[in-house]
């Protein structure tokens, strides 16, 4: 190898107008390898992206030409009650979410760690909502929850809880499409968790052993702080993801019961593509992309404070 | 993170009280699964009863049946099989070419290129919807397959994904092919690619499962029945029967939906439970 690279080297070395001739054909190069994923970029991405955020501040059905209202639109949603409950809906949503599911996925990723007989069954079950759509999903919990027939009440009727109506109650609903969305994610959450609770030293555990540590002072002691930075990463995923819910509400609820399901990418759908009112759908999606955005930052932050940096 | 060629390790002993809790949980997550089965198979007499019946006491496919007359259920499929097919490949293949622009090209403004991808990645799909919708519909492709894989086509995760994992890819091969007077494409086509396969598998699977559970863009963009996929197919077949579901139809349609994913995820499970336990760096 050294002394190839001995016998190449005069090869390599180009007189100095070479190398620059070598450099702009590597750049034309790397421009027809980005060229097919660039147009696609500029055309589908970034260019929406800017063309959303001017549209913010026009009034626009998306056909005749739109008329520049400045802040307007903004200053509407900050004083539209329907816009404001979607907000504390969905930040509703994505606390219980969140919280449900880590602890869900957690839990699920250290039964999913074992050598149990058949553990690969298990763990196919536990990703089968993942790859199913939520549409088929919400359809099957739709049927769970009723009020009259579902599954759901007559197991609790077994143990002496009344019917609840699970999508009527303004109460309730929220929670059951919460449950639902925590059963579809948990079982892919907890795969990305397993493999960082194995990628925990085996000889801390055993440490721990010999110190006299319980089974649950391991827990709280070695695999949490562990597997700490994997739990700040799935979380970030769920908030982030949650933030965006939709479907579950567009098929189960539709927004109701009282408006008690509303979220924002819902609120945004109606608005842009029920009323054609796309310069104020779009202000919708920039406060959306503004509140993921600061939550993310502040995410990021906070990281340094619970997260384990081995 | 590229594990994606290491097996899933089972490390920890278990208690058979873990074993049972495991055994419970795969019921409980199993459960909607079967319930859906059970209802789809079962004539409606007995599906609407109280306490409800556990196991069918009679067999049928009326709800089949009944749901392929009103609705042309096969073709959402096809549609839908069509549709994450093409935007799979596109999607892998053009990310690869990036990728590979990305992570071994030298060019002026790569690294701000790559930032700015990476910063779209955080934008929320609803952000670009509207003017992505009106762009489709200015080019007049409105309920066609061009508004359904086009623009699905780009992807910024997985031409991060893609350049990460060619970045670990050792150099000296490369070098050794310049030296015998290999170009560009060639150097990307026989040796880059072929080393590549497990994070190219996983970023087909990624791009096909997101694809065949998308429902918000194929229902903005499609129209007619004809165009409809499996998710908007279904909740639309929903919203024909408002006020009196049938619920024996709605759960035969939510088998057929889930079935070729069903499938699928069958025939290639092993992989599948490796490649998305390392898709993790997503985000």
């Amino acid at each position: 190898m050294t002394a190839m690279s001995a016998t190449s080297e005069p090869i390599v070395r180009p007189r100095r107008r070479f190398r620059v001739s070598m450099r702009q054909h590597e750049a034309l190069a790397a421009l027809g390898f980005l060229l097919p994923g660039l147009v696609m970029f500029l055309a589908f991405t970034l260019g929406p992206a800017l063309f959303s955020f001017a549209v913010g501040f026009t009034r626009w059905d998306g056909l005749s030409s739109p008329v520049w209202t400045g802040i307007d639109n903004y200053i509407r949603l900050a004083q539209d009650p329907l816009f404001l409950k979607s907000i504390v809906n969905t930040a509703w949503f994505t606390l219980l979410f969140v919280v449900m599911c880590m602890a869900s996925s957690i839990l699920v990723a250290m039964l999913l760690n074992s050598r149990a007989r058949g553990i690969g069954f298990a763990r196919f079950l536990w990703l089968l909502p993942f790859v199913t759509d939520m549409i088929s999903v919400s359809m099957v919990w739709t049927w769970l929850y009723h009020f009259r027939f579902g599954v759901v009440n007559y197991l609790l009727g077994l143990v002496g809880i009344p019917p609840q109506a699970w999508l009527g109650s303004p109460e309730l609903a929220m929670f059951a499409l919460v449950v639902l969305s925590v059963w579809r994610w948990t079982g892919y959450y907890a795969l990305i968790l397993l493999s960082g609770l194995q990628s925990v030293p085996p000889d801390l555990y055993e440490a721990a052993k010999i110190d006299g540590a319980t089974r649950w002072d391991r827990f709280i002691n070695v695999t949490l702080p562990m597997l700490s930075p994997t739990i700040f990463f799935v979380a970030m995923m769920a908030m982030m993801s949650s933030f965006q819910v939709f479907e579950q509400m567009w098929v189960m609820t539709k927004g109701g019961p009282n408006d008690a399901t509303i979220s924002v990418a819902m609120f945004l759908y109606i608005q842009g593509f029920q009323f054609l009112n796309m310069g104020y759908a779009s202000a919708v999606a920039w406060v959306l992309f503004f509140i993921i955005f600061v939550l993310t930052i502040i995410n990021w932050n906070a990281r340094r404070r619970w997260v384990f940096e081995g | 993170m590229h594990q994606t060629d290491t097996e899933i390790r089972q490390r920890a002993p278990s208690s058979w009280g873990a074993t049972l809790l495991l055994w419970l949980s795969a019921a409980v997550v199993a459960f909607p699964f079967l319930w859906m089965l059970r209802s789809a198979f079962m004539p409606t007499k007995f599906i609407m009863r109280f306490p409800p019946l556990w196991i069918p006491p009679e067999v049928t496919f009326d709800n089949f049946t009944k749901l392929l007359t009103r609705q042309p259920f096969l073709h959402y499929i096809t549609n839908s099989l069509t549709v994450a097919t093409i935007v799979t490949v596109g999607q892998v293949v053009i990310s690869a070419f990036s990728a590979y622009a990305f992570a071994r090209l030298r060019f002026p403004g790569r690294d701000k290129l790559f930032l700015l991808y990476l910063a779209t990645m955080v934008i929320p799909v609803q952000v670009t919807l509207i003017p992505q919708y009106v762009l489709v519909s200015q080019l007049g492709w409105i309920d066609s397959y061009a508004a359904l894989t086009v623009p699905m086509l780009s992807s910024a995760f997985l031409t991060f994904l893609l350049r990460q994992y060619f970045l670990s890819i050792p150099g000296e091969l490369e070098d050794a092919a310049r030296i015998d007077g290999a170009g560009y494409l060639r150097i990307f086509v026989t040796i880059i690619l072929p080393l590549s396969g497990p994070a190219l598998a996983t970023s087909a699977l990624l791009a096909f499962i997101g694809n065949w559970t998308n429902y918000l863009w194929p229902l903005i963009v499609t129209r007619s029945r004809e165009m409809r996929t499996v998710p908007v197919g279904l909740a639309s077949f929903q919203d024909e029967m408002a006020g009196r579901t049938d619920y024996g139809q709605m759960m035969a349609g939510a088998v057929l939906s889930i079935l070729p994913m069903f499938i699928l995820f069958l025939l290639l499970q092993r992989f599948i439970v490796r490649s998305l336990a390392t898709s993790g760096l997503k985000g």
